[in-house]
């Protein structure tokens, strides 16, 4: 199978190297900005009406275009911009920076150009969905704080565990298998307070999108999406911020020039209140998060651009003698580096780190508990614009991973607790890709590409030999080998090809398919259906094969009403091999002999998404259904059975819209309605010295209630006044408008009353259902300068 | 309380703090969010239930108790199994066969005193089903002391509150525990004579990794009243049995998989798919009287 990708491949190349022109040819070349703010676009498409065919700026807002002299006519397009065309002669290499201003909303239906606006049905990507941030902030939004994940979320083919988690699972794959970069370094934890709220403050972000399926040779390491996103990078013209309050949380955001037209910085924090949470509760445990969002960037010339971009989050959950708290924290560095005007370099430096801690004051039971895990990558991703029809792009990249899975010091003079530390595990991983973007022809146009990776699970370590590691009642270690500073302990590599096509039937639709295969080497330790912030990452090892995943996709896209509507229809089929899970009962915190409880197994999962988008006019938004199937084969689970996947969630209906009423008043909404997941439920009851325990027969083999929730909003924009700089913005909204209880779990216990009386001789046993969140309002308070 | 105890404590206490986040993030709040539901639950065929406990106490019959499984939805005590066979055997020999109880039919017991270092088998055939066990008998650590203390800020509490029960006193263990080896430990509590559980919603049992080598003044799992007759009893157990009851732990306390683990049933050291356990304990016991 990959021998053929690499002929292909290879084929291409040399084709194309046969079209090489004749003539003489320059190059046109240069960055795409928002004229307001300097802010580079990503994403813009670059169309030249006497070729038919156009390139799109790149993620940090460069283009390069290679034609024979003479003289050309450039259409800019972008959603929420202003249309921009300009004629160019071209006679040398020339370097153009385009700026585009953002287009007023009309109150009208706005009647633009067919070949400008159908990026959707002539683009190569199949399985991408960008995630429109400005459509975010006009949508209802939980306790008032718009959250991208939350629109991730009402993508087609993702699906959720319900509400109040940021965890989302992309065709399939459980919530540790979507790769999520911030500014190109991974966040391993996206979620504040277990998940009501995401790491990502919508002030800040400029760019997110959402890959379930035609992932680039450029990412890898998770199996089933990645979210990239991007930050801005700060008004170069003016100072300008933005603040805002809301029931639970506010934050504020600075963004401004630090030296006109070549630095600038954008600062935002965002802090929720201790106090609300405290009083309500009545217990008073102040419970808050807070993230602070920091970057500067300098661009000295036009070949390069310097970025330096920092991230810090943390939650915390103080008792009187206690306390718990855990984060992320992200550093970049990244240089964008022009070699000439058509091969664009990217080099960054990221760091992440990850770790939590619970301790407790205590003379006799005081403990202090810390993980952690740190990582640290550099990187180099290449592109070479060869021709229009030719995008080159490769690259390598270095990572180091730290895993410290566990620590326990006593604290306390007279503590019960022993010092114990769980084994640190090093990792190194090595990838190299080569991937190209080629029109074919007017009507075929491809994404092909191969990554290679290497994966190696090193020491310093003392390494456990276990007679059968999948014995988790008896151990038996039978060698213990020690491994020097990075030693080799087990090397795993792959090939991992990846191919998209797009075949347009006409201008209005187009049919597309995909393949890729996708490795992961790093392993979420968790046996819940959600992650919590506990939960702690494994490297692939001895014991741990790296999991794997195939997937194919088919989709026909067609727009309508002169692309004022976007449709798209794909299925998709994904095997997945050495899925990591866990045996029954499992004892994953703190636990030397974790090995023994590893069961890794099969998983498939398919699906049909439909998807249907409106851009333009006064009413706006996405309307999403995906019908899926996904279940688990794992050894030693379930009896060896087949089971439903804990996310599998047959129907998957999304709606989300806003109407914008007048000038200043906007009216948002969201509908959902999912199939219930499945839970597992007891069948039975037995007596064991006076304890009534559950008897369970299989996994997964009941189905929550459905769930559905209706939200709305409305948002008041002030009269524009002249004289003041600054404008402010209220909204309000109801979330879960009907009231209805939706299903979060359902649990057993014994027959009890409200105040946790047993009822009866104990012999009872009840189902209880419980809900989060019923009928709630919000309300936020903006103002922007 | 002790080691896995505590960790477990700090999970419980995690999750009823993530429910009081979010439910204290409520706005308008209109009724419970927690109601209960009957859906239908498929039938599943009855299965044989035996606790076992032999133990070193010279003063205690051996006893294994049978039963049977019923539906979750009946109420009552389960069905006890009469007229099985019921039979353990030594690792040097010897055979002792159980008899039924007259008093109370579906336990089965004998008379002879365990030994630490002996290993149990159990036989029990019922309609024609063998189900059998094996389990080895470890030593135990016995008590240094047991003492009792006033907890002020409990009796403050207490005060405020108007509570009059005088609850506020504290029993303190000490236990040496040797780190040579690896022990598990299961823990009964009575007050008065009657067996503490917290309505059987708690199981008290701890492996030794996380402690040290003494266990110095460590509370007992709730607070007492003057002239109270505590007595704590220590059950030296295998490491299968520590599984058995931290899976038990596990399963009492499950939120139906979401943050935490799926529930599963669990691990036992019977064969033939026969539930319950096979227990075989050295026990070391203490008592006191609080406020002597």
């Amino acid at each position: 199978m990959c021998q053929i990708k690499l002929y292909l491949f290879f084929t291409c190349l040399f084709f194309l190297e046969a079209q090489t022109f004749a003539q003489e040819s320059h190059t046109i070349s240069g960055y795409v900005k928002d004229k307001g703010t300097g802010e580079e676009l990503l994403g813009v498409t670059i169309y030249v009406d006497e070729i038919k065919n156009g390139v799109v700026s790149n993620h940090y807002g460069f283009y390069s275009i290679t034609l024979p002299k003479g003289q050309y006519h450039i259409t800019l397009s972008f959603i929420g911009y202003e249309t921009k065309k300009e004629v160019i002669d071209l006679e040398q290499d020339k370097s153009i920076n385009f700026t585009l201003a953002e287009s007023t909303t009309e109150l009208e239906e706005v009647v633009v150009e067919a070949e400008e606006e159908n990026h959707h049905v002539t683009n190569l990507s199949i399985g991408k969905s960008e995630i429109n941030i400005a459509q975010v902030k006009n949508l209802p939004a939980l306790f008032g704080e718009p959250d991208i994940i939350k629109a991730v979320q009402m993508q087609p083919g993702v699906l959720t565990a319900g509400e109040g988690t940021s965890a989302f699972f992309v065709r399939g794959g459980s919530a540790d298998q979507n790769m999520i970069l911030l500014d190109e370094a991974p966040v391993y934890d996206p979620s504040h307070f277990f998940g009501l709220f995401s790491v990502f403050n919508a002030d800040v972000i400029k760019s997110s999108e959402l890959y379930r399926g035609g992932i680039p040779a450029r990412f890898g390491g998770r199996l089933s999406s990645l979210l990239d996103v991007r930050t801005k990078d700060g008004n170069t013209n003016r100072l300008s911020g933005t603040g805002s309050i809301g029931l639970l949380a506010s934050k504020f955001m600075l963004e401004g020039p630090i030296a006109r037209d070549k630095s600038s910085f954008i600062v935002s924090a965002r802090r929720s209140y201790a106090d609300v949470v405290a009083k309500a509760v009545g217990d008073d445990i102040p419970v808050y998060f807070y993230d602070i969002n920091a970057k500067v960037n300098w661009k000295p010339n036009n070949k390069n651009r310097f970025f330096l971009a920092a991230y810090l989050g943390r939650d915390v959950i103080n008792f009187d003698d206690g306390g718990i708290g855990w984060g992320n924290q992200t550093t970049t560095f990244r240089w964008n580096h022009l070699f000439n005007e058509r091969l664009f370099s990217n080099t960054t430096f990221a760091f992440s780190n990850f770790d939590y801690k619970i301790f407790l004051d205590d003379d006799t039971q005081g403990f202090e508990w810390e993980a952690s895990m740190q990582e640290a990558t550099a990187k180099k991703d290449l592109t070479y614009f060869l021709n229009p029809s030719n995008e080159i792009s490769f690259g390598a990249s270095a990572t180091y991973r730290r895993f410290s899975p566990g620590r326990i010091t006593p604290k306390g003079e007279r503590s019960i607790f022993a010092p114990v530390q769980l084994t640190k595990m090093h990792a190194m991983e090595y990838a190299l890709y080569l991937g190209n973007t080629q029109k074919i022809s007017e009507r075929l146009g491809l994404e092909y590409g191969i990554r290679y990776s290497i994966f190696q699970h090193v020491g310093e370590e003392s390494v456990n030999i276990y007679e059968d590691p999948t014995d988790n009642v008896n151990i038996n270690i039978v060698d213990v080998k020690d491994y020097g500073k990075f030693e080799p302990i087990k090397t795993y590599h792959n090939l991992e090809p990846r191919f998209s096509a797009r075949y347009t039937l006409n201008e209005e639709s187009s049919l597309k398919t995909s393949y890729q295969r996708m490795v992961q080497n790093v392993h979420l330790i968790a046996n819940s259906t959600v992650p919590i912030p506990f939960n702690t990452w494994a490297p692939s090892s001895l014991y741990l094969e790296p999991q794997k995943a195939d997937q194919v996709a088919l989709g026909y896209f067609r727009n309508f009403e002169n692309n004022a509507y976007e449709f798209s229809v794909e299925a998709y089929y994904k095997d997945m091999r050495q899925v990591t899970d866990f045996a029954d009962n499992a004892q994953i915190f703190f636990n030397e002999h974790l090995v023994t409880e590893y069961r890794q197994g099969t998983s498939e999962s398919y699906g049909l998404e439909f998807n249907l988008k409106k851009n333009e006019g006064r009413l706006t938004g996405f309307l999403s259904y995906t019908l899926s199937k996904t279940t688990r084969d794992i050894p030693g689970v379930n009896g060896g059975k087949t089971f439903l996947s804990n996310h599998d969630r047959r129907n998957a209906f999304n709606l989300a819209a806003t109407y914008q009423l007048s000038e200043y008043y906007t009216l948002g909404g969201n509908f959902v309605y999912y199939t219930g997941r499945p839970i597992t439920l007891p069948t039975g009851r037995y007596t064991y010295d006076g304890y009534n325990i559950d008897q369970i027969s299989e996994r997964n083999g009941y189905k929550l209630p459905d769930f559905h929730r209706l939200d709305i909003s409305i948002t008041k924009e002030s009269k524009k006044n002249k004289a003041r700089r600054w404008k402010t913005s209220q909204s309000f909204g109801i979330y879960n408008l009907y009231n209805r209880r939706n299903p979060f779990t359902i649990y057993s216990r014994t027959r009890q009353d409200e105040e946790g009386e047993i009822i009866g001789d104990g012999s009872e046993k009840e189902l209880r259902m419980v809900s989060l969140f019923p009928i709630m309002i919000s309300y936020a308070w903006r103002i922007s300068f | 309380m002790l080691g896995e105890l505590a960790f477990k404590k700090i999970t419980i206490m995690l999750k009823h703090i993530i429910y009081s986040v979010l439910v204290s993030l409520i706005m308008v709040s209109c009724g419970n969010l927690e109601q209960t539901i009957t859906p239908d639950l498929r039938q599943t065929t009855p299965k044989v239930v035996v606790e076992g406990l032999i133990t070193n106490d010279p003063e205690k019959l051996q006893t294994i108790k049978l039963s049977r499984s019923t539906g979750y939805y009946t109420t009552g005590q389960t069905e006890a199994i009469s007229n099985a066979s019921v039979s353990v055997e030594d690792d040097l020999g010897n055979l002792y066969e159980f008899s039924e109880s007259l008093e109370n039919s579906g336990t089965y017991t004998a008379s002879f005193v365990g030994e630490v270092g002996r290993t149990y088998h159990m036989d029990v055939i019922v309609d024609g089903q063998l189900y059998e066990a094996s389990e080895t008998m470890f030593r135990v650590s016995s008590f240094d002391s047991l003492t009792w203390i006033i907890d002020e800020e409990e009796k403050l509490e207490l005060e405020d509150e108007d509570d009059t029960s005088g609850e506020y006193y504290d029993v303190l263990m000490y236990v040496k525990e040797p780190p040579e080896t690896q022990d598990y430990y299961r823990f009964k509590f009575y007050t008065n004579g009657q067996e503490d559980t917290n309505d059987y919603q708690e199981v008290y049992f701890s492996d030794d990794i996380l402690l040290s080598e003494a266990i110095d003044g460590l509370e007992s799992v709730k607070y007492y009243a003057i002239d109270d007759s505590v007595t704590i009893e220590a059950y030296s157990i295998s490491r299968q049995a520590f599984l058995f009851y931290s899976d038990l732990q596990t399963l009492l306390n499950n939120d139906g998989g979401i943050y935490g683990p799926i529930p599963a049933n669990l691990r036992n050291n019977i064969s033939n798919g026969a539930l319950g356990y096979f227990q075989v304990s050295a026990k070391s016991s203490a008592s006191i009287i609080v406020g002597q």
